[in-house]
């Protein structure tokens, strides 16, 4: 009995076209190893396609970034490297130019300083663009989790801009 | 009772287990004050501490209310920064500076998306004539999907997966047939002559066997009655040499080991199989493992020695790791110990690992073949790398 879910061939091509570069990022700014990051990346589509046929093609890119999230974590872990993720000098990753671009490297400076949790979340908010209940979805937690930790997130970065006086 | 020098430490610990009255207190306290080298000791705080009582106790004022945390300009502002409903929030008052000034603020900590671009997308996408997993698996075992790398680091278990897919592939025979001259057939001309009187001849035939069919009818003859009559079949004319007596070797890929050996000697008898069956199998074992774990060190770093050679460790329970420094050494060691069974200074070993070493430095899957050394005992060697075949004569 076919699976009305499963997506096709065209359809898991077209998730690589859109969401491999958002995946890729995603990983990239919390690792800070390229080449690490992209392994993630190719294991996390290679997870999609195998699962090809439970996973409608609306929920691919959920799918994408919670196990992909869910592998870098136990990569993390793995590897016991929490605190050194200083490999790829932040200016090496891209800036967009919709802030000006010392204030978008201070911003990154500071949301690398960040909690991996609260890191993780912030750019799955501003990033990506997902809600409380889809960030909830991917990172394991409640709303209110995750309200808690994009709060804090959004202090703390409101205080390293402070303390640096770049601005006020 | 008063409180002195002599007893005050009592005092102090019922201060600290909290069972002072306020009076008692007052008591400690103006003792301390009285002397300052006591109090500097142990550092009480001279000031009044609320004494609580179940009965006395405000707990209500603990408690925290949504005007509370209403009231903290941050959560506002986070709140109108990610659109999320408080009525606190619209009665924020933008025209005030601190407000306005904090808003500013918490707006710049939203973070903006840099460009990163993956690249390596050929990696990821599956080509439109693969509709099925049981195809993408087959393609990456047939390498068809170079692209595609899955690599131990990435997905071990798919990298096993596959890794089993190719183990089981068959590899064409290698069969010699020995001299194919036998087979091949020279041009001749036919003259017509010939031709005419071949035709001829057949319709003769055709007429006598339609006249002698009643005949054979009667006499009941059947298919049976030839069954006695030997078929020849043509072997092959071996000459002379060393390749007179070669090995017949049909084997498997790894993990399917299988030898099987034979000779033909001049008259055409089969000889019983001889030591080097034994020799070669082993020898096919552990080029297999040599392979397998040669596959597993370009995984690994490069300079990952101690990786490679617990590997193989693992694939050869005889050997010992701290004996082989490189993967070169460890070929000399086995070509010379297991697959040869001779001294390491015979010429044609020494030969065998030269070459050996040197395809494998080269990471060539090339054929040695090693000419005797010696005519009169007619030593042969043959030896092929990455799978390796090899076989020995004598």
């Amino acid at each position: 009995m076919t699976n009305p879910y499963n997506m096709t061939v065209s359809e898991y091509n077209q998730c690589v076209e859109n969401f491999a570069d958002n995946l890729f990022r995603f990983i990239l700014k919390n690792l800070r190893d390229e080449e690490q990051s992209r392994d993630i990346v190719q294991e996390t589509f290679t997870k999609l396609w195998i699962k090809v046929e439970d996973v409608s093609f609306l929920k691919a890119k959920s799918y994408l970034f919670t196990t992909g999230y869910h592998t870098m974590i136990d990569w993390i872990r793995r590897e016991k490297r929490n605190a050194d993720f200083e490999k790829v000098p932040e200016s090496s990753m891209g800036v967009s130019k919709d802030q000006s671009p010392d204030l978008q490297e201070i911003l990154q400076e500071a949301l690398s300083r960040l909690p991996e949790i609260q890191r993780s979340v912030i750019m799955l908010r501003d990033y990506e663009g997902y809600s409380y209940q889809e960030i909830g979805e991917i990172t394991n937690l409640n709303e209110s989790q995750v309200k808690v930790y994009i709060y804090r997130a959004r202090v703390t970065l409101k205080e390293y801009l402070v303390s640096i006086d770049l601005v006020l | 009772m008063k409180i002195t020098r002599e007893n005050y430490e009592a005092y102090l610990l019922d201060f600290a287990e909290g069972v002072f009255s306020a009076d008692q207190q007052a008591e400690l306290f103006a003792f301390l004050e009285a002397n300052p080298d006591l109090n500097a000791e142990f550092d009480i705080p001279l000031d009044p501490i609320p004494v609580f009582s179940e009965a006395s106790s405000d707990w209500a004022s603990l408690l925290k209310t949504e005007k509370h945390l209403a009231s903290d300009l941050d959560t506002l502002l986070i709140a109108k920064l990610e659109g999320d409903y408080e009525p606190e929030v619209a009665k924020l008052d933008f025209s005030n500076q601190e407000v306005a000034a904090q808003w500013q603020l918490i707006q710049r900590t939203k973070v903006a998306a840099p460009a990163v671009s993956f690249g390596h997308y050929a990696s990821l996408r599956i080509p439109a004539e693969i509709t099925t997993i049981e195809e993408w698996k087959a393609a990456l075992a047939e390498g068809d999907l170079s692209d595609h790398i899955v690599s131990a680091k990435a997905s071990a278990h798919m990298h096993a997966e596959i890794t089993s897919y190719r183990s089981i592939r068959l590899k064409a025979q290698t069969v010699a047939f020995g001299n194919k001259t036998v087979l091949m057939q020279e041009a001749k001309v036919v003259p017509l002559f010939r031709r005419v009187a071949f035709a001829a001849a057949s319709i003769a035939a055709i007429f006598i066997c339609i006249l002698a069919w009643p005949e054979a009818q009667e006499q009941g003859s059947s298919i049976e009655d030839f069954a006695h009559v030997p078929i020849s079949r043509p072997l092959p004319v071996v000459e002379s040499g060393i390749e007179d007596t070669a090995a017949i070797a049909v084997k498997e890929e790894a993990p399917v080991f299988q030898f099987v050996s034979g000779t033909i000697s001049k008259d055409n008898k089969p000889e019983p199989a001889v030591e080097r069956e034994r020799i070669a199998v082993l020898g096919i074992k552990q080029i297999g493992s040599i392979e397998q774990a040669e596959t597993g060190r370009k995984l690994l770093h490069a300079d990952d020695i101690e990786a490679r050679d617990a590997m193989l460790y693992a694939e050869s329970p005889k050997a010992q790791p701290a004996e082989f420094q490189t993967l070169t050494e460890y070929v000399k060691e086995r070509a010379q110990r297991d697959i040869l069974k001779v001294e390491p200074t015979e010429p044609v070993a020494v030969a065998l690992v030269e070459k050996a070493v040197d395809k494998i430095e080269k990471g060539t899957d090339g054929a040695i073949k090693i000419q005797p050394s010696n005519k009169e005992t007619g030593t042969h060697f043959n030896l092929k790398l990455g799978k390796l075949e090899i076989s020995r004569n004598r």
